[in-house]
């Protein structure tokens, strides 16, 4: 470390060592125990102006602008399985109700289609009669 | 390669909704922000708009995250620094010709701070430096970053970034002695 190199440090970071850079503040410390009027005079100096500028205090947040950010966050995600089983069930019921309902109309189209042999007359139902083709 | 960046752990709960992570990144960050946007503003309801538009960034990029590629509070301080220039960019003390980086030594001090609305003679002196001045401050004094950090935000040399502090340091106090608030022995 030089006198220059420290003075340049010293005009550039202040006089808190803490605030210097990291690979050189080790050798400036043992620099600064030089017993220099010069580089005493710009420690002193610039350690007026570190106090001054550690009273420059900004005024924390208010809980209204705390709560604005928040509520601009992304929203929580429901899980997959909570989300499938909610609409799932809706769907099935629907498509349940649908196939019962398509079923019942179906069977009442397919009934008109019935051959006459099968109608029931006087309430009793009337059947073809096979034979004994089956009967082996 | 970059150390263990414990923001970064909060990133994917943060995309994922979970409230706690939410709460606890503002809890670090709203601070660092507001004071980051006062001292290069110097306008109360402007650094406000800025930590609520850098969060939305926040937000947008909690998903998208690659670990390794950056430091998240520097890349964060990047986002609320191009929020300050937009705005100071639209100001009519803005002179876009700020490379001589120099108070006008022709301008009387209270003729610098005329302009600038702030409370306490600090924060007007700091608002009186050319804008990269005050940057390189900020940044290394207030916000504690290391030189090669705020040199690196800056897009300058670790040189060239203490060149800056060195000018902002004398302007500053040449600022503060003018206008009476400190003495000459300053």
């Amino acid at each position: 470390m030089t006198p220059e190199r420290f003075r340049i440090l010293t005009a550039a970071y202040g006089a808190d060592l803490g605030r210097w850079p990291e690979a050189e503040r080790s050798e400036a410390a043992q620099f600064a125990t030089q017993n220099s009027p010069e580089l005493a005079l710009a420690m002193r100096d610039a350690a007026m102006l570190d106090e001054l500028l550690a009273s420059h205090i900004v005024v924390a947040a208010d809980q209204k602008l705390f709560a604005n950010i928040i509520a601009s966050a992304p929203q929580k995600h429901t899980g997959f399985w909570q989300e499938w089983s909610w609409s799932s069930i809706g769907l099935l019921g629907a498509g349940f109700a649908g196939a019962v309902a398509g079923a019942f109309c179906v069977s009442i189209w397919m009934s008109g289609m019935l051959p006459e042999s099968t109608e029931s007359v006087g309430g009793t139902a009337m059947y073809v009669d096979f034979g004994n083709d089956w009967i082996s | 390669m970059i150390e263990h960046d414990p923001d970064v752990d909060l990133l994917p709960r943060i995309a994922r909704g979970e409230q706690s992570a939410i709460r606890e990144m503002v809890a670090r960050k709203l601070p660092r922000l507001l004071a980051l946007g006062m001292r290069m503003l110097n306008d109360r309801a402007e650094a406000e708009d800025v930590a609520q538009e850098t969060f939305v960034r926040i937000w947008k990029q909690a998903a998208q995250w690659q670990p390794g590629t950056a430091k998240f509070d520097t890349w964060m301080h990047r986002v609320a620094l191009n929020l300050c220039y937009d705005r100071l960019r639209t100001r009519p003390e803005h002179s876009e010709s700020e490379a001589a980086e120099q108070v006008d030594p022709s301008q009387r001090p209270d003729e610098r701070l005329a302009g600038v609305q702030q409370r306490d003679q600090v924060g007007y002196a700091l608002a009186a430096l050319p804008a990269r001045q005050r940057e390189a401050l900020v940044l290394q004094y207030y916000q504690e970053l290391s030189n090669i950090e705020a040199a690196g935000l800056m897009g300058v040399s670790v040189d060239a970034l203490e060149s800056l502090l060195s000018r902002a340091r004398r302007n500053l106090r040449a600022l503060l002695v003018d206008t009476g608030f400190v003495k000459e022995a300053l």
